[in-house]
């Protein structure tokens, strides 16, 4: 059988025990008639990299606004530490560093008054760590914001996101446009901290390849619906590609119901066969599969995030994943 | 606190170059002088005036500016969610930047000063602003702020450029009218309505500056990072607000606006409408001003728009005539009259309208009304409205000149013209004008009289010479000295009455005490009867031949049995309703409108000699 996930059961969820320091409760968002996200429910608990992802328009940035308080959920509630996120931001951003999408700096500062500007926020406010990345990141001190390049501002508010050492960091696609290189050096800063400190994070990024490594927990948006929420080890542990070629129909392009035993999330026929993404990927089951009549050189491969998020994320709803 | 002052702080610093504008734009006052080739005097003048007129269009175009920019372009770029990302509350955002941009503004404006203010030392301009320099600073602040807050509502609503903005567009209309409809309404029927109109002016101000401030505030705390959500939210808030203040304000005037005579809570003026019992009253009902024509005898009242000085009453107590205002002040004036006799009938909307008018006056019938206004006297017909007449009154002199009538006749109408220098009456003609004829006739020239007082028909005045040692009894239309009343040393007080059997009463001080002289009525036999001491307010006859009169800080009531030449105190704290100015016209013996008085908390009341009965009619007990 082949099923799509459905959009309000996410994958799955392992229990953690410690309290999130991040929660959406069934968060919805409106925009008169559109909707950015429904009824989307997920935490992120203490020392997890969180990955959101989805496509463009997926209600991502609308879900991220929400849960810093930025914005009013139409409906749902977000908490940040625990507390109600539109109502008690203030005190909770003590603890948050945010990068967000686009570089929202006044644009006639600098990054030295940047820095001044925010150590008068923040009570754990560490100048000299700006000062390092500032001076490792090349990025000049007098030049204004609006004058720096894409990549410099991100570095530069990665700075200020990390120098309160912050409990929880929020990245809002903070790579979006940035080129290689420049990528490469915000994902090292940013395992840096990691690293040092074990910071618990919430990523929305379109940078896959980057955030396979670092995210502990995945969550994807597809048209505004979370359709995974999961452990990334048991996320790609369910998922393989499995290629193989039929003898049993009448044509080789067709297929029949040999799959029906796996939840095939994406099924494309090419010339030389069957090319299909499972979800529920079990290896007995799979030898059982490559024993029967008419399958012929079947082979399963793991899956990255990227490839696991574009065959979720990739198809139009309704279709059951066949092309 | 450590938000909001990084924000004002990054506020001030991010738009600090308006300073350099405002230094370069203080140059233009100094050039002024220069420029016009002025000594040193106007120089000076010219300065301050020109730095009074650069500051104010600096302040105002930066308040706009300022104010433009101050949240809405970070809505709609979202560069807002800088500081929305940061813990920086919505109020601390808020206030950080209006405080900042309104510092920036006021030191701009500072700075536009400073050098008239090295130059000259002085600021001449601000220091005769009325209510001073801490005045002049503070209406300054409030308009700017209110400036500020108009300039980042309305920039808010373009950069939204939602459907919203039609409904802000119906609704500013809607508040807008209703708002001047009740002001026009509040005014027309005030009898102060400058003041009226700068008092609900400055609170209309101050609520829009409160709204808009709350909406502001409301629109950053609940739209943070949502353009759309934040003009709804300063939609709500700033209609909302005003929206009930115009309704309130409304009712409000509605509620003032019905209040009756016995809503008025302290009588500022009460004079007696003919003998009957009708009183022109005064006060303050319900906090507005309010004048009432009021009946004693049954508490009917009819509410005017005229100020005391433009009401009148015929002679036989049959009709009340007045100027109502027709838009509020500054003319034109409608007149209106009321059937005294007939308590039921409504006022009569008459097809009189005068321009301006300085005091009327109406035949001893009701049936003829006449105006003086700017040196030209009118007579009209009040019946059908008809202009009778209107003509100059002669000048002989160049001096300044007051001038009264009264009707002497049904077709004659006695003017007396005062001729003033340095503010004192230094000597009175007398002129009689035929109504029939159209023919101006002076009957008396240049009479050494500082201050006269006639009977309502003009046949005979008493006068006080201009040093005040010598009173007179004159022929009203002669001028022909009848009798001298008093002749000696100067006297203070001086207090004629005409008595309703033509006798003559005057109540005359010095500084070893008052008595009362009565004269016939041609003026000879004085009679003194003596009173007591303090200063004196004489009223009418409650009986005949006694004459009620109150003295003292005490206003100690006396009855002064003139017949018989004994005074008897009978209450305290009463004064009686005077008649106003020169003419003495007051009640017949008995009549109502002698056992009228005013109590020392502005109370009318009616107290009865006779049976020592003594009633408050109108006004409330002070709450001490």
């Amino acid at each position: 059988m082949i099923s799509a996930f459905a959009a309000s059961s996410p994958l799955s969820s392992s229990s953690r025990i410690a309290a999130p320091l991040l929660e959406s409760d069934a968060i919805t968002v409106r925009y008169g008639r559109s909707i950015a996200c429904e009824a989307v429910s997920f935490s992120v608990a203490p020392g997890e990299v969180y990955a959101l992802l989805g496509r463009n328009g997926a209600g991502k940035s609308s879900l991220v606004r929400c849960l810093l308080g930025q914005q009013n959920p139409s409906a749902g509630r977000a908490r940040l530490f625990g507390g109600d996120s539109w109502t008690t931001r203030v005190r909770a951003l003590e603890r948050v560093g945010v990068v967000p999408e686009e570089p929202d700096a006044p644009p006639e500062m600098t990054a030295l008054r940047l820095a001044d500007f925010c150590r008068r926020l923040y009570p754990r406010w560490d100048g000299a760590s700006v000062t390092r990345r500032l001076d490792r990141f090349e990025v000049p001190r007098d030049v204004p914001f609006g004058r720096l390049s894409k990549g410099q501002k991100c570095q530069v508010l990665l700075a200020m996101a990390l120098a309160p050492s912050p409990d929880l960091l929020v990245l809002d696609d903070p790579t979006l446009g940035l080129d290689v290189v420049a990528r490469e050096f915000f994902w090292e800063e940013f395992l840096g901290d990691l690293a040092d400190r074990g910071t618990t994070a919430l990523v929305t990024t379109h940078d896959l390849a980057a955030i396979e490594g670092i995210a502990t927990r995945v969550g994807v948006l597809k048209m505004g619906r979370l359709i995974v929420d999961e452990d990334v080890e048991t996320l790609k542990g369910r998922f393989r590609r499995i290629r193989y070629a039929n003898r049993m129909t009448e044509t080789r392009t067709e297929f029949g119901n040999e799959l029906d035993a796996f939840d095939a999330v994406r099924v494309r026929v090419r010339g030389w066969g069957i090319d299909a993404v499972v979800s529920n990927w079990d290896e007995s089951v799979f030898e059982r599969f490559r024993l029967m009549d008419g399958v012929e050189g079947a082979e399963a491969t793991a899956l990255s995030i990227e490839e696991i998020f574009v065959a979720l994320a990739g198809e139009a709803d309704g279709n059951g994943g066949r092309t | 606190m450590r938000a909001f002052l990084a924000v004002a702080r990054r506020e001030i610093v991010e738009k600090r170059f308006v300073l350099a504008a405002a230094a370069v734009a203080s140059l233009i006052p100094l050039a002024v002088p220069i420029l016009r080739r002025l000594s040193e005097g106007p120089a000076k003048e010219a300065r301050g005036l020109a730095a009074v007129v650069v500051a104010l269009l600096i302040a105002a175009g930066l308040a706009v500016s300022l104010g433009a920019s101050l949240f809405a372009a970070d809505f709609a770029n979202r560069k807002i969610g800088f500081y929305f990302s940061r813990p920086i509350s919505a109020f601390s955002l808020w206030s950080g930047k209006i405080v900042g941009a309104i510092a920036l503004v006021l030191l701009s404006t500072f700075v536009v000063f400073l050098p008239t203010l090295l130059a000259d030392r002085d600021l001449e301009p601000l220091r005769k602003a009325s209510g001073g320099p801490a005045g002049a600073v503070a209406l300054l602040t409030g308009s700017l702020l209110l400036l500020l807050a108009l300039a980042n509502a309305g920039a808010i609503i373009v950069r939204s450029w939602s459907a919203l903005a039609l409904a802000d567009l119906a609704l500013v209309t809607a508040i807008g009218t209703l708002f001047v409809l009740t002001l026009n309404r509040l005014v027309a029927h005030s009898a102060d309505p400058p003041f009226v109109e700068s008092r609900v002016l400055a609170g209309a101000g101050v609520t829009l500056l409160i709204a808009l401030l709350a909406a502001s505030y409301l629109a950053v705390s609940l739209g943070r990072t949502d353009l759309r959500a934040a003009h709804r939210a300063l939609s709500a808030a700033a209609w909302g607000i005003l929206g009930t203040a115009a309704i309130a304000f409304a009712l409000h005037a509605q509620w003032a606006l019905s209040a009756p005579p016995q809503a008025l809570a302290r009588l500022s003026h009460a004079r007696p409408i003919g003998p009957d019992g009708w009183v022109h009253v005064e006060g303050i009902a319900r906090g507005t001003s309010a004048e009432f024509l009021f009946d004693v005898r049954t508490g009917e009242f009819r509410r005017t728009r005229a100020s005391r000085w433009m009401v009148a009453g015929s002679g036989d107590g049959r009709v009340a005539a007045w100027l109502d205002s027709e838009k509020g002040y500054g003319g034109p004036w409608r007149v209106r009259t009321l059937n005294l006799r007939d308590p039921g009938v409504s006022p009569r909307e008459t097809k009189i309208v005068v321009p301006h008018a300085s005091s009327i006056l109406l035949s001893g019938d009701g049936a003829r009304l006449g105006t003086i206004a700017g040196g030209t006297l009118s007579v009209f017909d009040l019946s059908s409205g008809r202009s009778l007449l209107s003509a100059r009154i002669p000048v002989p002199d160049p001096d300044p000149h007051w001038a009264a009538a009264v009707f002497a006749g049904p077709s004659v109408v006695r003017v007396f013209r005062g001729r003033v220098v340095e503010s004192h009456t230094k000597s009175l003609d007398i002129y009689d004008l035929d109504l029939v004829g159209k023919k101006w006739t002076r009957t008396a020239a240049a009479l050494d009289l500082g201050r006269v007082w006639t009977t309502m028909s003009g046949d005979r005045l008493i006068g006080v010479s201009e040093k005040g040692g010598r009173v007179t009894l004159h022929d009203g239309r002669s001028g022909a000295v009848l009798s001298t009343l008093y002749a000696g040393a100067p006297l203070f007080p001086i207090i004629p009455r005409f008595l309703t059997d033509g006798r003559i009463a005057m109540a005359l001080g010095n500084e070893s005490g008052n008595w009362l002289e009565v004269f016939s009525e041609m003026g000879t036999g004085g009679r003194r009867i003596q009173i007591g001491p303090g200063s004196l307010h004489v009223g009418g006859e409650v009986a005949p031949g006694r004459l009620a009169l109150a003295r003292g800080p005490a206003r100690t009531l006396e009855i002064v049995d003139i017949d018989h030449g004994t005074s008897k105190n009978v209450a305290e704290g009463l004064v009686p309703l005077e008649d106003f100015g020169w003419i003495v016209s007051l009640a017949g013996p008995g009549r109502e409108a002698a056992k009228l008085f005013l109590d020392g908390e502005g109370r009318l009341v009616r107290y009865d000699p006779a049976t020592g009965q003594r009633r408050i009619l109108l006004g409330r007990p002070s709450r001490d």
